[in-house]
């Protein structure tokens, strides 16, 4: 009769350990799946952010450009906003092909990481001002890109009007900065 | 009847054995499922507060890190977008996180060990191209910005300065010497442009009798002549330090001692000093931390003007063989032919005939390009810059 209790009573108290250990597992179990969904909101959030801050980036090195004393137009030295110097952009394309020094490569590349920037003559009333050298038609800036098109998970492309000036002619062309970053 | 109650007692007294017995040993299992219980919520309870403890620990760092991160971000677009437009200046009200500037005068072309970071947090934007003057610490709910384009004289690119409001400056001149007080209103009037900077102009005189300490941080003392007399002032609390233009004839091309608070008194020989090239320049020395700062930063600038030269140079090259009758107007001095030296540069040790190489080099290519624009503007032909 006493081992029937005795056996009766461990077994009641293995039962209360596996209650505790069952209701500890699933415990675990609703912590995991809440983990797992919080980590699933946060990547959404992280790739929102991801998306905000490329967009910023591209923005920001749009603004770098235009504003780039080696290409903007000056008149006295005082610059004018949102106007390409045509000679001053062959200037700097020959600068940049030029194998001698390629530490002004180096620094532009530092400067606009994963980017491509071309500038694209639109509208052409008194004849090509930049003889184009891509496919699209545009003149290649820079090509600073370490992702391929194939890799790249996301590429922003940025079309910014500028003004072209030609000073041998002195006339002026529509165009565009046309950026495209990778990430 | 006798021998039956003796053995129901002997019954009763060995069923009261093995109830004792049972009892104690179910008071023993009892005690040791108690402390089995309380080691298990120990253990489990451990487990459980660790997690809590590591996932909060690691969400703090994230959250701190991001932060930092787009604090940093947001400066760097802050700071580009005023580099952008020059003469521009903002108070701009920050986050109260501790700002680190650093910049090393050991450059390369490839340019600059030089970052500004949040401290303590290992997060930092690497600058080694941008020409930033500012302390090496602010540590304020605002940060003033100011920009000012440096002319060579064809636009070579934009200075930004930084500093806080707890940053005050003081300009000294020496009341007898005319120049001295000449280039402190010039500078004097130019930081008025800047209504957030805390700045003042004082005669040496004026600078002993009415001085007053405020609650500022840290005070800038910018003497415009080769101050030699020891004075007392009242600062309160406030740190300082000196920096001297001591040129006797003091302009926008000249030369700059950084004096430290140790050091205030130790002038004389104004051995150390550096050069500086330009108003703009001039003004970079009064935001500079130290010596090494400004010399880092002249390096970035010195950087930028040899490319924006190679730039112009083959402007006038183009301009030169387009047709018309304008090609011989850019070969006057030589200007599309004009080679900088190859040693061109700041020096990381400034020597003193270090200053007479670059001025004259640099007004060589400044008279230069500004004699062949204005030839070309008489002309009515394209300008040089």
């Amino acid at each position: 009769m006493q081992l029937t209790i005795n056996k009766f009573q461990r077994k009641k108290a293995q039962l209360k350990i596996g209650e505790s250990i069952l209701v500890l597992l699933i415990f675990f179990i609703l912590l995991t799946i809440g983990l797992i969904f919080y980590a699933k909101v946060q990547s959404h959030v992280s790739e929102k952010e991801m998306d905000q801050f490329n967009a910023k980036r591209t923005i920001d090195m749009a603004l770098a450009v235009k504003f780039l004393p080696e290409l903007q137009c000056t008149m006295q030295a005082t610059e004018e906003f949102d106007c390409i110097d045509a000679l001053k952009l062959r200037a700097f394309k020959e600068m940049m092909q030029n194998n001698e020094n390629p530490s002004y490569r180096r620094y532009f590349a530092r400067m606009f990481p994963n980017a491509k920037i071309s500038i694209k003559q639109s509208f052409v009333p008194m004849g090509v001002i930049l003889p184009p050298d891509l496919e699209e038609g545009g003149v290649l800036l820079f090509n600073n890109t370490y992702t391929g098109e194939a890799e790249a998970t996301g590429i922003q492309r940025l079309s910014l009007p500028v003004t072209i000036y030609d000073p041998i002619t002195d006339s002026n062309s529509f165009g565009f900065v046309v950026l495209d970053t990778y990430s | 009847m006798v021998v039956k109650h003796s053995i129901h007692r002997k019954k009763n007294f060995f069923s009261r054995n093995i109830l004792i017995n049972n009892l104690f040993s179910k008071n023993k299992k009892a005690i040791i499922e108690i402390q089995f219980n309380w080691i298990f919520i120990f253990i489990v309870g451990s487990v459980i507060l660790m997690f809590f403890i590591f996932v909060g620990k690691s969400y703090l760092e994230n959250s701190n890190l991001k932060l930092s991160g787009k604090v940093l971000y947001d400066l760097d677009s802050i700071m580009k977008g005023a580099t952008s437009s020059s003469k521009s200046a903002s108070n701009l009200p920050i986050p109260k996180l501790k700002l680190e500037f650093t910049c090393y005068p050991e450059c390369s072309t490839e340019g600059c060990d030089s970052s500004f970071a949040i401290s303590n947090t290992g997060v930092n934007k690497p600058t080694p191209h941008e020409v930033m003057f500012a302390p090496s610490n602010i540590d304020s709910d605002y940060l003033i910005t100011w920009t000012l384009d440096w002319k060579m004289p064809f636009r070579v690119g934009n200075f930004l300065y930084l500093t806080s409001p707890d940053n005050r400056y003081i300009f000294v001149y020496d009341d007898n010497l005319l120049e001295s007080k000449t280039m402190a209103e010039k500078l004097y009037n130019l930081f008025l442009d800047n209504e957030y900077i805390t700045v003042e102009l004082y005669s040496e005189s004026e600078l002993i009798e009415t001085f007053e300490s405020t609650n500022h941080e840290h005070i800038r003392f910018i003497f415009f002549y080769p101050y030699d007399t020891d004075f007392e002032l009242d600062i309160g609390k406030s740190n300082f330090d000196i920096i001297v233009f001591h040129d006797a004839n003091p302009s926008f091309n000249g030369n700059v001692l950084f004096l430290g608070a140790n050091e205030a008194s130790s002038q004389g020989d104004f051995e150390g000093s550096i050069g500086y090239f330009g108003k703009e320049a001039m003004v970079g020395a009064i935001f500079s931390e130290d010596r090494e700062f400004f010399i880092c930063n002249m390096h970035k600038a010195f950087n930028h003007l040899e490319r924006i030269f190679e730039i112009y140079k083959t402007r006038a090259i183009y301009l030169k063989t387009s047709p018309g009758s304008c090609s011989s107007i850019y070969i006057y001095d030589n200007f599309a032919q004009e080679e900088l030296p190859d040693d061109f540069g700041y020096p990381l040790y400034f020597k003193e005939e270090d200053f007479s190489i670059i001025e004259s080099t640099l007004k060589t290519m400044a008279s230069n390009a500004e004699k062949v624009n204005q030839n070309a503007i008489f002309n009515s032909c394209p300008r040089l810059y």
